[in-house]
C-alpha cells in the first residue's frame, strides 16, 4: 500500500503531538529510518509542506497569500483577516501586473483570482 | 514450121530459147525467188508480229492508264477519308480539351472562392482578435487610472466573498 505525504505528515503529527522535546526527537529519527526504509525519502519536501499545513489546521490557523496590484491599505488587510474566524498567518505580495483587486491563496491548495488581470482574461476569452 | 522460117523464126532455135527460159524459170523460182519470197513472208510476219506487240504495248498502255486512274482515285478516296478521320479526331479531342479546360477553369474558380472565403474569415478573426486586443488594452488602462481605494476595496470583499 503506497502512503501518501499527507498520511506520513498527520501520523508525524500525531506521535509528536504529545511528546516531550527528547522524545520527538527519537520519534523524529524513527520516523526518518522509516522513510529510509519505505524509499519514500523523496517525499520529504511535500511531508514538512503537509506537516505545516495539518498543524495549522488544527490549531485553527489559516495560512493566507494575498496578491494585488498595488499594497493594500490596512483597512482591506483587516477586513480580509476578519474574514476568517481563527487566527490568520498572513503573506502579502505586491505584483503590479494584477493592475487592481486580489488574488487569494489559502492554505497552499485553494486559490481565489479576483484581480482585475483575470477578470480581463476572462473577459478576453468570451469575446473571442 | 515454113512459117516459122518464113518470119523469119529459126525453130530450133525458139525451142532452145524456150528450153532456156524454162530453165532459167525453173532455177530462178528455186534459187531466187523461193529465198527473196521467204524472205519477205518472214519480213511480212515480223512486222506484223511486231504491229501486234505494238498493239499489245498499246493496249497494256491503256491498261496501265486506266489502273493508274483507278489507283489515283482510290487513293483520293483513301486520303480524303484520312483527313475526314483526322478531322473527327481532331473534332473530338478539342471538344474533349474544352471540356477538361472547362472542368479546370471552374476547379480553379471554385477553389479561388475558396480561397478567398477563407481570407476573409481569416481577416475577419484577425480583426476581431485585434479589435479585441485592443478593447482589453484601453479597459487596462482606464481601470488602472480609475482604480481608488472605494473600488480596491469593493474588489477585495467580492473576492472575500467567493470563500467559502
Amino acid at each position: 500500500m503506497k502512503i501518501t505525504p499527507k498520511q506520513y505528515a498527520i501520523s508525524l503529527y500525531e506521535i509528536t503531538r504529545d511528546a516531550k522535546k527528547e522524545e520527538s526527537s527519537e520519534m523524529i529519527k524513527s520516523f526518518v529510518d522509516l522513510l529510509r526504509f519505505n524509499n519514500n525519502l523523496s517525499m520529504e519536501k511535500r511531508i514538512v509542506e503537509e506537516y505545516q499545513k495539518y498543524c495549522r489546521k488544527q490549531k485553527g490557523i489559516s495560512k493566507v497569500r494575498i496578491k494585488s496590484g498595488e499594497k493594500l491599505s490596512p483597512e482591506i488587510v483587516s477586513s480580509i483577516v476578519k474574514h476568517f474566524a481563527g487566527q490568520v498567518e498572513l503573506e502579502e505580495e505586491v505584483e503590479p501586473n494584477l493592475i487592481g483587486g486580489i488574488s487569494i491563496e489559502i492554505d497552499d491548495d485553494t486559490l481565489i483570482d479576483g484581480s482585475v488581470r483575470k477578470k480581463l482574461e476572462n473577459l478576453r476569452q468570451a469575446i473571442g | 514450121m515454113e512459117l516459122f522460117t518464113k518470119l523469119g523464126i529459126n525453130g530450133a532455135l525458139l525451142i532452145s530459147q524456150i528450153v532456156n527460159f524454162t530453165l532459167l524459170i525453173i532455177l530462178l523460182k528455186k534459187y531466187a525467188y523461193s529465198p527473196v519470197l521467204k524472205v519477205l513472208s518472214d519480213r511480212s510476219d515480223k512486222i506484223e508480229k511486231s504491229l501486234e506487240q505494238a498493239k499489245k504495248i498499246e493496249e497494256e498502255l491503256r491498261n496501265t492508264e486506266e489502273t493508274k486512274v483507278t489507283e489515283i482515285k482510290k487513293a483520293k478516296e483513301e486520303a480524303a477519308e484520312i483527313v475526314k478521320k483526322s478531322y473527327d479526331v481532331a473534332q473530338a479531342n478539342s471538344e474533349k480539351a474544352i471540356d477538361e479546360t472547362r472542368k479546370k477553369t471552374q476547379e480553379i474558380v471554385a477553389k479561388a472562392k475558396e480561397e478567398i472565403q477563407d481570407e476573409k474569415v481569416r481577416s475577419v478573426k484577425e480583426a476581431e482578435k485585434e479589435i479585441a486586443d485592443l478593447a482589453i488594452s484601453i479597459a487596462e488602462k482606464i481601470i488602472h487610472k480609475n482604480l481608488d481605494s472605494a473600488v480596491e476595496k469593493k474588489l477585495a470583499e467580492e473576492t472575500l466573498s467567493k470563500i467559502k
